[in-house]
């Protein structure tokens, strides 16, 4: 009996040093309607030749009229740290990627003077990422004599653009309070539902598994698509199909959707993937790229003998490209 | 019993200083003294396991707990709730929850009802604090625990 306790003491043990799922990047960035409305925006042309504007946020942090922003991103931050969750700060990450630009532009290798090497995509993905954006828009009404703040927050997942939280509502009225103060009551008047409604999505995780993309492509020059047929576990069918069956064997009760299929790209959305994997004799914390890695490993072997790419977009997004590496 | 908004009215007052809450409560006992440590006791609970309801230009606050905490957790509870004795030492509730005024309620705030009174009194309870303490007792998780 005793022996029975110590293995069960023992397990419990080795499950909660080990059991740290992937942590989300939780970022605050602005929303598009702040910066078009502060004119904290770039404006470039279209390959069709018309002008189309985007939030150009080193702008919105340089500008002398950031001061709000900052103030109530740093209030943010703070109650988000306090609760044991720090956020990644825009302002910096984007000033770390420019140094790192300039840093990545000069580095040689000491003995042949070799550069880094880079390819488009790298260069494309040294962007400020997150895999939940706390979207946040406000701004200073006046009414009569008074001022208010007109605030709204969301908290949007990065990967399946599902709004998990959203606080929006006028502030008090106030003649007297400068705009810091009404912010700051603003912020506070609203994180606690906001933190509330997050930890409610961070135990849905916990309980129905990671939500994620997932799109099957095959390159140009593959001699495979997903209507070619394979014969798998006693039975022929396309390979689009067959890919189905190992998505429902592989997500958490079974939860996914198939939104699209071509013979040439499937997408799923509504994957629930589970938090952990047995990998290399442990079990350890996977996202959707650790997860997609099993289909490329079912595929490299009889009877499909087909390699693949593995493309992660963050945590939460990968797609599995066919033909080859 | 703690978690029933029965014997209990809660009115927000507005948005606290960061950290806190700041609203009027109800309460009934036997004599206004009994009226006014049930009160702030009912304040503490309000937080845990009612929340705040929204007035005005004020949000609505979450409970800090789940209704079945106080089930999963009685023991807890009880000590957690223990009223002060003759010596002033109570529950641990006491270290979250002050009267914004000393004075004793009057007018409106004091009604005399059969074998009793019905008080109100102003109160602020530090929310994250209790919300601390309640994590480091491992009743409720911290956000995003576990990963």
């Amino acid at each position: 009996m005793r022996k029975l306790f110590l293995c069960i003491a023992l397990a419990a043990t080795i499950l909660s040093v080990s059991g740290q799922a992937k942590k989300p990047i939780l970022m605050v960035v602005p929303s598009d309607s702040y910066c078009d409305r502060n004119a904290f925006t770039q404006e470039y042309t279209a390959e069709a030749g018309n002008t189309r504007s985007i939030s150009d946020y080193n702008k919105a942090f340089k500008s002398a009229e950031s001061e709000e922003l900052r103030l109530v991103i740093s209030e943010l931050s703070k109650i988000m740290a306090d609760r044991g969750f720090p956020l990644k700060d825009l302002e910096q990450t984007l000033k770390s990627i420019a140094q790192s630009n300039v840093e990545l532009s000069m580095l040689q290798s000491s003995s042949s003077g070799s550069m880094v090497k880079e390819s488009p995509i790298d260069v494309l993905k040294r962007t400020a990422q997150a895999d939940i954006i706390m979207d946040i828009d406000f701004s200073v009404k006046i009414k009569g004599p008074q001022r208010f703040i007109t605030y709204n927050l969301r908290a949007v997942d990065a990967y399946t653009n599902k709004v998990i939280t959203a606080v929006a509502g006028d502030g008090k009225p106030s003649g007297s309070a400068s705009i810091g103060l009404l912010l700051e009551e603003a912020v506070l008047n609203y994180m606690d539902d906001y933190t509330t409604a997050l930890q409610n999505h961070f135990d849905d995780i916990f309980t129905n598994g990671r939500e994620v993309v997932v799109v099957l492509r095959v390159w140009d020059n593959a001699d495979v698509d997903f209507e070619t047929d394979f014969e798998y576990m006693g039975e022929t069918g396309m390979l689009g199909d067959i890919m189905d069956v190992w998505m429902d064997d592989n997500t958490v009760n079974s939860r996914f959707s198939r939104v699209s299929g071509t013979e040439n790209t499937i997408r799923y959305e509504q994957v629930r993937i589970p938090l952990f994997k047995l990998s290399f004799g442990k079990e350890r914390a996977i996202d959707a790229r650790g997860f997609i890695n099993g289909l490329g490993s079912m595929l490299k072997a009889e009877p499909f003998n087909i390699q693949s790419k593995v493309y992660e977009r963050g945590l939460g997004e990968v797609w599995l490209i066919l033909g080859e590496k | 019993m703690f978690k029933s908004a029965a014997s209990y009215e809660v009115q927000v007052l507005g948005v606290g200083q960061d950290g806190t809450k700041v609203f009027r409560i109800w309460s009934y006992d036997k004599t206004v003294e009994a009226a006014i440590n049930k009160a702030k006791r009912d304040a503490v609970a309000a937080c845990l396991f009612s929340g705040l309801p929204g007035s005005g230009h004020t949000n609505q606050t979450p409970a800090i707990c789940k209704l079945s905490d106080e089930e999963t957790h009685e023991a807890f509870f009880q000590e957690f709730f223990a009223y002060p004795d003759k010596k002033g030492n109570g529950g641990a509730y006491l270290r979250f929850v002050n009267r914004t005024s000393d004075e004793p309620p009057s007018g409106k705030y004091r009604v005399q009802m059969k074998g009793g009174y019905k008080i109100a009194i102003d109160v602020q309870v530090m929310y994250n604090n209790l919300r601390s303490y309640m994590e480091e007792k491992g009743i409720v998780k911290k956000l995003g625990q576990g990963f």
